[in-house]
């Protein structure tokens, strides 16, 4: 797998994803567990209890049964002593009633004709449809209804047989049975939950799954830009590492730490740009300088002898023949001049070969630039340079007179242009502070300049009596002092000159 | 050791001394297969206990019959028998349904009870069967006492769909795991599991 920024932040999203999940996955195992012994204790619990309660209730129920029995059996024989003395049907039948009223639970009193012995006669229930006819019955209806408990007690006695039905509220037997059902549901849902505890997990796992899913498509999508600018500034990077300086990377909308660093990468690569075209136009200065040198002084050398010789000349001439002496006067009179030329083209040579090593010293911008204006109405006539924006407070550091040289020289620059075009209007310099840099600006008004970049070349003039060095010296004054000059169009004519230079803290 | 504690024993021991008359676990009436078979696994004190607690007690039999080798099942049948324990009369109530056919009987001694709810009777597995000579033959039994119900289980659902004090989300949580609660979440009081012996196809009386 390939160690990418990227893979490790999924790499690192996986983890903070998956981490916490596996933490959770056995916390709720440990939960379930925890849980399911609580289940499984109360189901013990439950069923034993319910155990408890049936053999409770089943013995209660006994109880009252083997109670209700002897308590027929007593009314038997109780019936069967009243019976003895009673002699017509109607008196039993009054004996009957009697006893059914007396006795609240009685559903029914019977008299049959006896038969002998209980134990060989076998009595059939009442409630079966082959039954013997009583010779007197009383009944309490209310009694008899189906639903109710009822105990039927046979009396064999020696004049009738009895039969007592009793009757039991069935209350009890209802409530122990919901009771017992309740408990019988209750195990029967602990065992559901049993069941579908299992499915927990399934569900857990389906849910984390889609949850890490979700979260890594989000996080996908949220990382794609992330890492496309990533990968972008990378090999933007490689490219400037290759020499391309021409790279630049897309300004993201956002205003976060990224757009942030591809500002300052587009700013780097700028400044790297400007330095590199910066050396190399200084690099070319530097060659420049060194021809300029050598032309100096191979053509400064001669020039005395040259001057001298032909001045002989002129005064040893012959001046009998009058053409002969015109002749050479006006020879002579040609190359005094020519060399004057070549004199102050030495000279100028001499200033771009020779220029002194910069004295650094704090400017007050203000006062330099006033001083400035003032020395340039003075060479090139009052009015002809006005000042306009001063900022009030800054400094440079810098070579005072190689500065104050450059401008002048672009000043002059730009007092021709304006008089070439015969334009009334006064060249501005206009200063401000932009970031870092003092901006100075020369504008004119003049014939314009024929190609911004050319001009700063050495030896390019379009002037007649021009020696094309003015301007790449003022470049390279202000190159060296880690500033920058720039020559462009001006909006209505003329021509614009930036200059800047780092101002001070 | 108290006489509680042998009864059982007693019972089981009585009742299979009854078997010696039991006909064979499996033969062929017609082109039928009947199963005869006690369900002795079933006679322990906590059925006793269950069968006389006075409820209402529904015992679920899967009856498979099962070829060897392989263990295929080549029949199966169910029956179904509700078992009620009247405490005041203290008799039995039994309803056996088997194959569309329902049977009613009182019965009013523990016994006899097991004559009929621990026993497959002539029991005939559905459709035509024609055994193989050169396989084996044998009843695997499986006796769920009070199942878990159709009925119940919806009701868990309900419970499940309906969160009265949970949050709406329990409330679609339980709506999840109410789809799992389905026939396949089994559960019974007791469960059972008898096999008969294994007959030759070419011995089937």
């Amino acid at each position: 797998m390939k160690h990418t920024i990227s893979s490790r932040v999924y790499l690192a999203l996986l983890m903070a994803t998956f981490f916490p999940s596996f933490l959770a996955l056995g916390l709720l195992y440990h939960l379930l567990s925890a849980h399911d012994d609580l289940v499984q204790g109360h189901l013990q619990n439950l069923m034993r209890r319910k155990t408890a309660v049936t053999e409770s209730f089943l013995s209660l129920l006994h109880e009252k049964k083997s109670l209700v029995q002897a308590r027929a059996q007593l009314l038997g024989f109780q019936l069967e002593r009243r019976l003895e003395g009673v002699s017509t049907p109607d008196a039993a039948m009054d004996v009957l009633r009697d006893m059914l009223e007396n006795t609240e639970d009685a559903a029914e009193i019977a008299l049959f004709q006896t038969h002998g012995p209980a134990r060989d006669r076998g009595w059939l229930d009442p409630w079966e449809t082959a039954r013997p006819v009583p010779l007197l019955r009383v009944e309490r209806a209310s009694l008899l209804k189906p639903g109710l408990l009822h105990v039927t007690h046979h009396h064999a006695g020696k004049r009738h047989d009895i039969r007592i039905l009793l009757a039991a509220s069935p209350d009890d037997m209802n409530n122990y049975r919901e009771l017992a059902a309740g408990y019988e549901e209750s195990g029967h849902v602990l065992q559901i939950y049993q069941g579908i505890r299992k499915y927990y997990w399934t569900i857990f796992f389906v849910a984390l799954l889609a949850i890490v899913f979700v979260s890594y498509l989000v996080s996908h999508a949220v990382l794609k830009s992330v890492t496309r600018t990533i990968r972008s500034l990378a090999s933007s990077m490689r490219a400037v590492s290759e020499g391309n300086l021409d790279v630049r990377l897309e300004n993201r909308p956002k205003a976060d730490e990224l757009a942030a660093l591809i500002r300052d990468f587009n700013a780097m690569v700028q400044e790297l740009a400007l330095s590199r075209k910066r050396i190399r136009y200084l690099e070319r200065m530097g060659a420049w300088q060194e021809v300029a040198r050598r032309l100096a002084h191979e053509i400064k050398n001669p020039l005395t002898p040259i001057l001298l010789a032909v001045q002989q000349i002129h005064e040893k001439a012959p001046r009998e023949n009058p053409k002969y002496a015109k002749l050479v006067d006006t020879a002579v009179q040609m190359v005094r001049e020519e060399v004057t030329d070549l004199q102050k083209l030495v000279d100028a040579f001499g200033a771009l070969a020779r220029l002194p090593d910069k004295q650094v010293q704090e400017i007050p911008v203000e006062e330099f630039l006033r001083e400035l204006v003032q020395l340039a109405n003075l060479t090139w006539g009052e009015g002809m340079v006005v000042l306009q924006g001063l900022p009030a407070g800054i400094r440079i550091r810098g070579d005072r007179m190689l500065i104050k040289r450059a401008m002048l020289n672009v000043l002059e620059n730009a007092i021709h242009a304006t008089r070439q075009a015969a334009s009334a209007d006064p060249v501005r310099l206009d200063a401000g502070v932009e970031g870092r840099f003092l901006v100075v600006r020369i504008l004119d008004s003049g014939v314009g300049a024929c190609d911004p970049e050319q001009v700063f070349e050495p030896y390019f003039t379009t002037k007649i009596d021009g020696t094309g060095l003015g301007l790449p010296l003022a470049k390279k004054i202000i190159l060296d002092h880690e500033g920058d000059i720039v020559m462009e169009a001006a909006r209505d004519h003329g021509t614009k000159v930036t200059i800047r230079l780092p101002r001070m803290a | 050791m108290k006489p509680g504690v042998l009864a059982p024993f007693l019972l089981v021991f009585l009742w299979t001394g009854a078997s010696q008359a039991q006909p064979a676990p499996l033969r062929m009436d017609g082109r039928q297969m009947v199963a005869n078979l006690k369900l002795s696994a079933m006679i322990t004190p906590a059925f006793e206990r269950k069968m006389r607690s006075g409820l209402t007690q529904r015992i679920l039999y899967r009856v498979l019959l099962r070829e060897d080798p392989g263990g295929r099942v080549v029949a199966a049948a169910l029956r179904y028998c509700n078992v009620t324990f009247d405490l005041w009369e203290e008799n039995w109530s039994v309803e056996c349904a088997v194959q569309g056919s329902v049977r009613s009987l009182v019965v009013a001694r523990y016994p006899q009870l097991l004559i009929h709810v621990a026993a497959l009777q002539d029991f005939r597995f559905p459709g035509v069967f024609q055994p193989s000579a050169g396989r084996r033959y044998w009843v695997e039994v499986e006796i769920q006492v009070n199942p878990i119900s159709r009925q119940l289980l919806d009701k868990v659902k309900m419970w499940l769909r309906q969160s009265e004090r949970g949050s709406q989300f329990s409330g679609y949580m339980g709506s999840v795991l109410s789809l799992f609660v389905d026939k396949s979440i089994s559960g019974a009081d007791m469960v059972f599991r008898v096999e008969s012996k294994k007959v030759w196809g070419r011995e089937l009386p």
